[in-house]
């Protein structure tokens, strides 16, 4: 029994220290993650600004005072453009509180039905042109403001998605709730 | 007698070539898709953040390193091991969102369309129960050390 049980811790480590080297040498080759859970909105880099459908070199807001929004997201401190920011809960919660904005939310029917964070306008980025042509009307007066979507949680590649199409729609600042639904409803934020 | 001996030879051939296929197949279809993978693993809930992308990379090369080691036999008690561990952490996975009501895509072989929940329960069992088999077998064939030394002392 003494060695059996010893065996198995022998095995055990064997089993741990195979799993650690997997690990290890898959973060080696494929880097940290890629949304941790806190991203702090940075200021945009010459990469990131060729990204954007539309050089935007600098935008100064003439009055942020009426758009506050897009003055704490869209200007940095130095007056640069920073494109398409990923908003955390407490940014998404102001923007929300805002008022003047509109939340899209881009998962699947099954998931929207579910639940989804109140008021939010369903466009599913799996049938983005139909739906989008339908709402064409209701989403055009927020071509020139900041857009916020969301998707199931912040791996989701569903919101890079929408945020490209968007994007080709002709909306300018289009930017991503990056916690997802998932975040909102585990912080006990109301659901709809 | 040796019918027998040959019987469970054959299964136990035949229960590592399927753990092996099966978990190489779904390790290398997962390979290149970390984000999603990620994103399937934090609607499980279970997870704290900080552990969701470590597991996301390295569990697809945790499964084909095991898969590697079934089929070519190298330390199959640890592989078999290995092997149980993984099917009874899906297993209580899977159990524990199917209790809280929690709809999950199992992106178990990297597929993006979402499989019934009881369906993945059960193929989980299904495969714990095989790698139980093919453990218990491992510790028949290649038993603790010190009892081998003890039967030769005997």
């Amino acid at each position: 029994m003494k060695a059996f049980s010893r065996q198995l811790l022998s095995d055990l480590f064997l089993v741990a220290v195979l799993a650690i080297f997997s690990i290890s040498a898959a973060l080696l080759t494929k880097g940290g993650d890629p949304k941790p859970a806190s991203q702090p909105v940075t200021e945009s880099t010459p990469d990131t600004e060729q990204a954007t459908p539309e050089k935007t070199p600098s935008l100064k807001i003439s009055s942020p005072e009426d758009d506050p929004l897009i003055s704490t997201f869209m200007v940095s401190s130095t007056g640069r453009f920073i494109p398409h920011p990923p908003l955390d809960l407490d940014q998404f919660k102001q923007y929300i509180k805002w008022g003047k904005g509109i939340v899209i939310d881009v998962r699947t029917e099954q998931e929207y039905q579910k639940g989804h964070i109140p008021n939010s306008t369903w466009v599913p980025v799996s049938k983005f042109k139909e739906h989008y042509a339908a709402l064409e009307k209701e989403l055009s007066p927020y071509k020139k403001q900041l857009i916020v979507i969301y998707c199931g949680n912040r791996y989701c590649g569903t919101g890079d998605d929408a945020q490209q199409q968007f994007i080709n729609q002709g909306f300018k600042y289009v930017g991503i709730y990056s916690g997802g639904y998932l975040e909102w409803e585990s912080k006990g934020e109301p659901v709809e | 007698m040796k019918k027998e001996i040959s019987r469970s030879s054959v299964f136990v051939i035949l229960a590592r070539l399927v753990l092996a296929g099966i978990f190489f197949y779904a390790g290398f279809s997962k390979l290149e898709t970390p984000r999603e993978l990620a994103a399937s693993i934090v609607e499980y809930r279970i997870l704290p953040d900080s552990l969701v992308w470590p597991l996301a990379v390295g569990l697809p090369i945790f499964e084909c390193n095991l898969a590697i080691m079934l089929v070519l036999g190298l330390r199959l008690r640890v592989a078999a091991l290995g092997i149980t561990i993984l099917c009874a952490m899906f297993t209580i996975a899977v159990a524990q969102s199917w209790a809280r009501g929690l709809e999950i895509n199992c992106n178990c072989f990297g597929e993006t369309s979402f499989t019934p929940i009881y369906l993945i329960l059960l193929r989980d069992i299904f495969l714990l129960a095989l790698s139980l088999f093919l453990l218990k077998y491992s510790w028949k064939t290649q038993p603790a050390r010190q009892t081998n030394l003890q039967h030769s002392v005997a």
